[in-house]
C-alpha cells in the first residue's frame, strides 16, 4: 500500500460511508481496507461520528459563560426589530435560534408583539364634555394674531397718511436721517461724499486729454440731437396746453358774460319795478 | 371625512365652525399627549386647552407643505414642557404620581378591576407610569402617536440612530414592566 493509495482512500471516505462510490471504486476501497489497518481504524471512527449524539443541556451555557458571556442582551436589543420584521435574514435567524432556546426572551418577544398591537390604542383619550366648550371660550373673541397685527399696521399707516402734515413730517424725518447718516462728524457715511468727490477727480485726472478732446464733439452732437427731439415735443405739448386753456377760458368767459348779463338784467328790472312802485305810491 | 388642510384654511379665514371642528378632530390626541406628560387628569385637561389656544395663535405660521400631526404634537410637547417647568417652580400637591392619578387620567376601573378584566389599556398606563420620562416620551411619540423616526429626531433634535435605539430600549423596558404587572399578558 502506498501513500497515494491511502490518500485516495481518505479522499473517498465520505463517499464510501454514504454509499456514493461506483461499484468498481467501492471494491477497490474495500480491498484497500482489508490490507491497511490505519485506514480501517479511520473508517471505524468516521462511522461512529456520524451517529447523532445529543449534547448536554448545559453545554451551550457553559461555553458561553467561558467565552462571550450570556447573549440575552444582544438578542433583546434586536427583539423590537424582530417583532417589526425589520431584521436582516441572518439576524432574524440568529434571534429565532436564541428564542427557541431561551424561554424568558421568547416570552418578552410575545409581550412586545402584543404591545405593538395595543399601544396605538392609547393614541387618543377622550376628554370630558366640558373640554371643547372650554377651548372655544378661551379662543372666541381672539382674532388670529398675525391678521390682527397686519390690520393694525395698515390702519395705523392709513391714519398717518391721511394727515395733511405727513409730507412735512416725512421731509423732516428724511432730513434728520440724512443728517444722521452723512452730516454728523461720526456718522457712518460721513466721509462718503468726500470719497466720491476724490474718486471723480481721480477718474477725471486719469483720463487722457486727447481722448476727452475726441469725445467732446460726439457728446455735443448727441446732446444737440436729443435737445432737438425734446424741443419738438415740448412745443407740441405747449401748443396743446395753450389751445385747451384758450378753449376752456373762452367757454368760461362766455358763461361768465351770460351770468353777468342775466344778473344785470335782474338788477335793472328790479330798479324799474321800484321806480314804478314809488310813482304809484305818489 | 374632514380634510385638515381645508379646515386650517377656513380657520385662517376666521371661520369659527372650522376651528371647533379642528378641536373636535384632535382633542382626543392632544388630551392623550397631555395626559402622557402631565399624568394627572385635571392638569392634562388644562394643558390640553392651553395647547389648543397655542395652536389657535400659531395656526397662521403653519405651512401647508408640512404634516399637521407632527406640528400639533410639537406644539403639544412644548406646552407640556412649559407646564412641567412651571409646576417644578411652583410644586403642587398633585405632583406626586400615584395610582390614583393614573386612574383619574384613564377614567377607567381600579387597577385590580383592570387586571381582573384584562383591560390592556389601563395595564399599559400603569406600566408606563413607572417608566422614565424620556422613555415614556419616545414611546408615546413613536409607538403610540405613530410618528416616523425622522420626525421624532427632528422634534427632539437627536440623531435618528439614537431615536431607534432609545425606542427599542423603551419598548423592552415597557415589556418587562408589563410582564411584572401581569405575567399572562402576551401569553
Amino acid at each position: 500500500m502506498t501513500d497515494v493509495t491511502c490518500r485516495t482512500f481518505i479522499e473517498r471516505l465520505d463517499d464510501l460511508t454514504e454509499g456514493r462510490l461506483s461499484p468498481a471504486d467501492r471494491r477497490a476501497a474495500e480491498e484497500h481496507l482489508r490490507s491497511c489497518p490505519g485506514c480501517r481504524e479511520l473508517e471505524r471512527v468516521a462511522a461512529e461520528a456520524g451517529d447523532s449524539v445529543a449534547p448536554p443541556a448545559d453545554l451551550l451555557g457553559a461555553v458561553l459563560a467561558i467565552t462571550s458571556g450570556p447573549t440575552c442582551g444582544s438578542a433583546r436589543a434586536r427583539l423590537g426589530d424582530h417583532v417589526d420584521h425589520l431584521l436582516e435574514p441572518t439576524d432574524e435567524e440568529m434571534v429565532r435560534m436564541h428564542l427557541e432556546g431561551c424561554d424568558e426572551c421568547d416570552r418578552l418577544a410575545a409581550v412586545l408583539a402584543r404591545l405593538a398591537a395595543d399601544l396605538p390604542s392609547l393614541a387618543e383619550l377622550e376628554p370630558d364634555a366640558r373640554f371643547v366648550p372650554g377651548v372655544l371660550a378661551r379662543t372666541s373673541g381672539r382674532a388670529m394674531p398675525a391678521a390682527v397685527w397686519t390690520a393694525r399696521l395698515a390702519a395705523g399707516w392709513r391714519r398717518l397718511a391721511h394727515r395733511p402734515r405727513i409730507a412735512w413730517e416725512g421731509a423732516y424725518a428724511g432730513s434728520i436721517l440724512m443728517l444722521l447718516l452723512f452730516g454728523a462728524p461720526n456718522a457712518p457715511f460721513a466721509d462718503v461724499p468726500g470719497k466720491a468727490l476724490v474718486l471723480v477727480r481721480t477718474v477725471q485726472a486719469s483720463l487722457p486729454a486727447e481722448s476727452a478732446a475726441l469725445e467732446a464733439p460726439r457728446i455735443g452732437l448727441a446732446i444737440r440731437s436729443r435737445w432737438t427731439g425734446m424741443k419738438g415735443r415740448i412745443q407740441d405739448a405747449t401748443h396743446d396746453v395753450t389751445t385747451t386753456v384758450k378753449r376752456r377760458s373762452s367757454a368760461a368767459w362766455d358763461g361768465l358774460k351770460q351770468e353777468l348779463g342775466t344778473m344785470w338784467d335782474r338788477i335793472a328790472s328790479g330798479r324799474t319795478r321800484n321806480d314804478s312802485n314809488k310813482g304809484e305810491r305818489r | 371625512m374632514l380634510d385638515v388642510a381645508t379646515l386650517l384654511e377656513r380657520c385662517r379665514q376666521g371661520d369659527d365652525l372650522a376651528w371647533e371642528a379642528l378641536v373636535r378632530l384632535f382633542q382626543a390626541r392632544v388630551y392623550a399627549v397631555a395626559s402622557s406628560y402631565m399624568r394627572n387628569a385635571e392638569e392634562a385637561r388644562d394643558v390640553a386647552q392651553e395647547i389648543f389656544v397655542r395652536v389657535y395663535e400659531r395656526v397662521e405660521s403653519f405651512h401647508e407643505d408640512r404634516a399637521f400631526l407632527p406640528w400639533i404634537l410639537r406644539v403639544s410637547r412644548n406646552v407640556c414642557i412649559d407646564a412641567l417647568r412651571r409646576q417644578k417652580a411652583r410644586p403642587r400637591a398633585t405632583d406626586v404620581l400615584s395610582e390614583e392619578t393614573v386612574q383619574v387620567a384613564s377614567a377607567g376601573p381600579t387597577p385590580e378591576e383592570t387586571t381582573a378584566s384584562g383591560s390592556a389599556r389601563d395595564l399599559l398606563y400603569r406600566a408606563m407610569d413607572r417608566m422614565s420620562d424620556s422613555d415614556r416620551e419616545i414611546l408615546m411619540l413613536k409607538e403610540i402617536q405613530g410618528l416616523k423616526v425622522e420626525e421624532i429626531a427632528n422634534l427632539l433634535k437627536i440623531p435618528i440612530g439614537t431615536v431607534k435605539s432609545r425606542c427599542n430600549r423603551a419598548r423592552l423596558d415597557l415589556a418587562i414592566r408589563v410582564r411584572r404587572l401581569d405575567p399572562s399578558y402576551g401569553a
